[in-house]
């Protein structure tokens, strides 16, 4: 708990002497992570293969847009109002899952994905189509959101929360549930745990993850289109979960981080970005698919393993 | 009514496209167990293998056409051997996601080496079209139907009455069966990936003169994954499913709007996998599990 | 307990170091020295546009090389970062967010409306201005907004759909007008602003008939045309598309006076469509061929195959807009003094009146009009491999 408020303490006085680009990039890894957290919960603990997560993200974007533009909501009730409505349409989702598995739920997803991106280009009188819809700048009660500095505190609160509340969902009994469906759907069948309510539950989620992403995403680049949500996003996603790790509470950021900052660092290959990100996904799901986090994790474990087991205890039992 | 045979004719000529795409999806699923989803990159690879050794290096017609197939079927294997077989013992997920990332990595080679420039590929076939009563016919949309048949003939042949074929049909169900039975599963996982190149290949080079060349032609693979469904990935019934994709597609174009005739394709997905997931005219329920 | 505590630990250090390595080097000046004026210029270089940002960017090294060959402005060379937007607007406003941040006096470039769409609100946001060499959309100069000059060579899709509208029913008599357009932004303003231009006429009807951008097939659209029986037959689309809609049109037998609209005929259209093309009037309102009218288009196209080389569809238009565009902004520098400030740049490129910068197409812009181009010329097919200039539509300014 100290360390919490020594950590904001220190970030309070790092923040605003970081350049407007800076910022930025955080602001879109935070966002990117959130996806991620999602994604994590259906794909990496509760086993379900989901490609529809870019279009979460952008119903997620246009649903807390359409709010702040044309209810007139402010930023917080439209987040939101984004990401339980997302969440529903996690559940209408999560039903076709309840009978499908595997490459069938890899194509239902899929296909769910470029369906709702046609929705999103098409119903015109909503979504202004390929017009695309601008975010103006938003404010909490009075305070204006005018630069990225201060949307920064809006989405790292809301980061930190919902990280928060993945680690409780991962460690409470909903967590178990889903890596007993994801581990054998049979045996948790026979101890009771009923898939469906899980499959659902664990794709609504993913909803509202990529709803409450879609609205902040929205926030911080001021313009939507539907271009940004198909199928490039999608493995976009898929490659945040590889390289960081799917099944891990860290492995989201991890990936978030990999996959928004490495490209800036790597200015010069142009047109080698895509190509990079797919050689590593399958590199990756080849030879390292527990991903970063997964192999920080091993080196703990080894560590721990290594120790006499007096020492071990004493670690494991340290607050 | 001359207006459905128009839609008619052109739906034949791209649902076996459709077809031949979707005979090579399923028959490495039906071998082994794996959908790829790279399947529509096979088929841009072989119009940009064609282009390139017809075009560019001045081979012959006919020697680039063949050559063409059996380097993208060489391609097929070698993707099968330090891919996939690498993950025979991993989750669903870690091959879906492979297949995707090779689908991206292949794509993304091409737009490298070639540029994202729109190639044309010559057609060697007389263009002026031929007018069969009021209905408009293209020589390469003949010839597109009549190699298609030809070649799904004596594929059938091929998988149902000789050893390999028929092994490559069953090694999915039960690999353990079938390598108790004598059957080389290793084999038989190579030849169904190169069988599924030279398929994609084929559909690529016959797709070439029509379309034109560009990284992003694999798309079309989206509508055999359809057709696919459609046929419960059981081989006559994909083709048949290929063909209803595009008489669909053709219909919702021309009598609802433009706007949902990619949608159609989409929504086949779907409702298929709600309502009858093994496929419309498979009987036998497919294991839940 | 302290594995986990050693985990967040590791996570935190890890992102810090990423980001010092992010931030690394961005000082706060105006862009300015004595002798060097810092210039941003992003492109889609990687991606489906990249053929489109590679050419622009390439036209603009070319123009680079040159002013700064013959002593830069008022002494001054210009120093270009050439980014990489992917046509992706994250990455774009990162990209411009970068530049903005590490000192760019002024953004150039742009091909991605989606990207020109995320930059608009920015740069005025930022009070940094923005010299696009591409782009087709209207939204860049209406609304107007004083940061940002559209001096590409071209008019603007809006523009264009208001000039051969009237040209269509004054001129060609047109009553009946088959219309297949994209179905995205770009197509869905084309026929928009038709429609708006064609209101104050009576005796036209229109079909319209969307395409998808990736579909092969058009005969669904095109049978339906010919149902219709039009006597005008326009089509825009993406040269790929547009090839095939031409090619399966023709041969499907849809009759009209053809019109190609936009970049239908450029980046290998010919190669792909023959001699079907012969009798069209098409729209490109820069000749990407060696016959082009003006003897300064000639010479670009010379320099630029030198440098670059040939390749499909290459050297193109958005290579001659790259090198415009960067002309234009030459002249807007010399008229802003030594003394030189944002406010004095957009003031001096307001002050622009028929400027020609050798290439034709004169530019004149003001302080309620950042469009720099007014003229659109017409061309007709006379066979696969020649056009001839056909007519010049020009339209008064705002």
């Amino acid at each position: 708990m100290a360390a919490a408020v020594v950590s904001l303490g220190v970030l309070a006085l790092i923040i605003p002497t970081l350049a407007d680009y800076t910022i930025y990039i955080l602001n879109i890894i935070m966002i990117y992570s959130i996806l991620a957290m999602g994604l994590n919960l259906v794909m990496g603990y509760a086993g379900q293969i989901s490609l529809v997560n870019g279009a979460f993200f952008g119903i997620g974007a246009y649903a807390s847009t359409l709010c702040v533009t044309a209810v007139g909501f402010s930023i917080v009730p439209s987040m939101l109002i984004a990401g339980i409505f997302t969440a529903m349409c996690g559940v209408v989702i999560g039903f076709p899952a309840l009978r499908l598995s595997g490459h069938y739920l890899a194509m239902a997803t899929l296909a769910a994905n470029q369906a709702i991106q046609l929705v999103l280009t098409h119903w015109h009188s909503v979504t202004q189509g390929m017009h695309g819809l601008n975010h103006p700048t938003v404010s909490i009660y009075r305070w204006e959101l005018t630069s990225n500095h201060r949307t920064f505190w809006l989405i790292l609160a809301v980061t930190s929360a919902l990280f928060v509340i993945s680690h409780n969902i991962v460690n409470s009994h909903v967590g178990r549930g889903f890596t007993a469906v994801r581990d054998s759907e049979i045996a948790a069948e026979v101890f009771g745990i009923r898939r469906s309510m899980y499959k659902t539950l664990a794709f609504s989620l993913s909803g509202m993850y990529g709803g409450v992403a879609g609205s902040l995403y929205a926030v911080v680049v001021g313009y939507i289109h539907p271009s940004s949500f198909g199928l490039l996003e999608a493995v976009n996603h898929l490659a945040m979960l590889v390289l960081g790790g799917m099944g891990t509470l860290t492995g989201p950021i991890f990936g978030a981080v990999i996959l928004i900052v490495l490209p800036e660092l790597i200015t010069g290959l142009a047109g080698f970005r895509a190509l990079v990100t797919g050689v590593l996904i399958l590199l990756f799901i080849i030879f390292v698919p527990q991903g970063v986090a997964g192999v920080l994790r091993q080196l703990v474990e080894t560590r721990l393993a290594r120790m006499p087991p007096s020492e071990r205890k004493a670690e494991e039992e340290r607050p | 009514m001359e207006l459905f045979l128009q839609i008619l004719v052109q739906s034949i000529t791209h649902g076996s496209i459709y077809a031949l795409i979707g005979v090579g999806l399923v028959l490495i699923f039906r071998a082994t167990d794996l959908i790829n989803f790279a399947q529509g990159q096979l088929v841009m690879i072989g119009a940009y293998i064609s282009i390139t050794l017809s075009v560019s290096v001045g081979l012959p017609v006919v020697l680039s056409f063949i050559l063409t197939l059996l380097i993208v079927a060489v391609i097929g294997a070698a993707i099968e051997y330090s891919v996939c077989r690498r993950l025979m013992r991993a989750p669903i997920m870690n091959t879906i996601i492979a297949t995707f990332a090779l689908g991206v990595i292949l794509q993304n080679a091409v737009i490298l080496i070639y540029g994202p420039e729109v190639y044309s590929m010559p057609s060697y076939l007389p263009s002026h079209p031929i007018a069969l009563g009021g209905v408009i016919v293209s020589v390469q949309s003949m010839f597109i139907v009549g190699v298609t048949i030809i070649v799904m003939i004596s594929l059938f042949l091929f998988l149902g009455r000789t050893k390999q074929g028929r092994a490559m049909q069953g090694a999915a169900e039960n690999r353990v069966a079938a390598a108790l039975m004598g059957i080389s599963v290793k084999r038989v996982f190579a030849r169904s990936w190169m069988l599924s190149g030279f398929l994609s290949a084929l559909a690529g080079q016959l797709l070439a003169p029509v379309l034109l060349v560009e990284p992003n032609m694999g798309i079309i693979a989206i509508k055999s994954f359809s057709a696919a469904i459609i046929g419960g990935f059981g081989l006559p019934a994909t083709v048949v499913g290929g063909y209803l994709v595009s008489l669909l597609e053709n219909l919702v174009g021309v009598y609802l709007t433009v706007a949902l005739k990619d949608a159609a394709a989409f929504l086949v997905i779907v409702l298929v996998l709600l309502a009858k997931p093994e496929g419309l005219f498979t009987r036998q329920i497919r294991r839940r599990v | 307990m302290r594995v986990k505590r050693r985990a967040c630990g590791m996570i935190t250090f890890s992102v810090v170091a990423m980001l010092l390595a992010v931030s690394a080097s961005h000082a706060q000046t105006t862009g300015i020295t004595n002798d060097s004026i810092l210039i941003g210029n992003l492109n889609p270089l990687s991606g489906s546009a990249s053929a489109s940002g590679i050419s622009q960017r390439e036209g603009t090294q070319l123009a680079v090389d040159e002013i700064n060959a013959a002593g830069g402005v008022h002494g001054r060379k210009l120093v270009v970062t050439y980014a990489d937007d992917e046509c992706n607007p994250v990455r774009g406003l990162a990209a411009a967010k970068k530049m903005i941040s590490d000192g760019a006096f002024i953004l150039t470039g742009l091909y991605c409306s989606v990207v020109a769409a995320t930059l608009l609100p920015e740069v005025e946001r930022a009070r940094v201005p923005l010299v696009l060499s591409g782009t087709l959309t209207a939204r860049t100069v209406d609304p107007l907004n004083r940061y940002v000059f559209r001096v590409v060579g071209f008019p603007n899709s809006r523009d264009i759909a208001f000039g051969r509208a009237s040209y269509w029913i004054d001129k060609l008599k047109a009553t009946r007008i088959a219309f297949f357009h994209q179905a995205d932004e770009l197509g869905r303003s084309d026929i928009e602003s038709t429609r708006m231009a064609l209101a104050k006429y009576s005796g036209w009807e229109i079909l319209a008939l969307p395409i998808n951008v990736g579909d092969t097939d058009f005969t669904a659209q095109i049978l339906k045309a010919r149902e219709w029986k039009p006597d005008l037959v326009y089509m825009n689309a993406l040269p790929k598309e547009g090839s095939l809609l031409v090619k399966q049109a023709k041969e499907l037998g849809l009759r009209g006076e053809y019109w190609g609209g936009g970049s239908l005929t450029t980046g290998g259209f010919y190669d792909a469509v023959g001699e079907l093309a012969t009798g069209m009037l098409i729209e490109i309102s820069f000749s990407d061929e060696i016959d082009a009218h003006t003897p300064g288009i000639k010479t670009l196209h010379d320099k630029l195959v030198a440098r670059f080389g040939k390749g499909p569809g290459r050297p193109n238009v958005k290579a001659l807009s790259g090198y415009y565009s960067f002309k234009v902004l030459a002249e807007g520098l010399k008229r802003a003094g030594r003394e030189l400030t944002r406010e004095k740049l957009i003031a001096a490129m307001e002050t622009m009146s028929g400027v020609d910068v050798g290439l034709g197409y004169p530019v004149t812009l003001s302080p309620t009009n950042h469009e720099g181009t007014n003229t659109l010329t017409i061309y007709k097919v006379v066979s696969a491999t020649k056009r001839v200039k056909a007519v010049d539509i020009t339209w008064p300014r705002q």
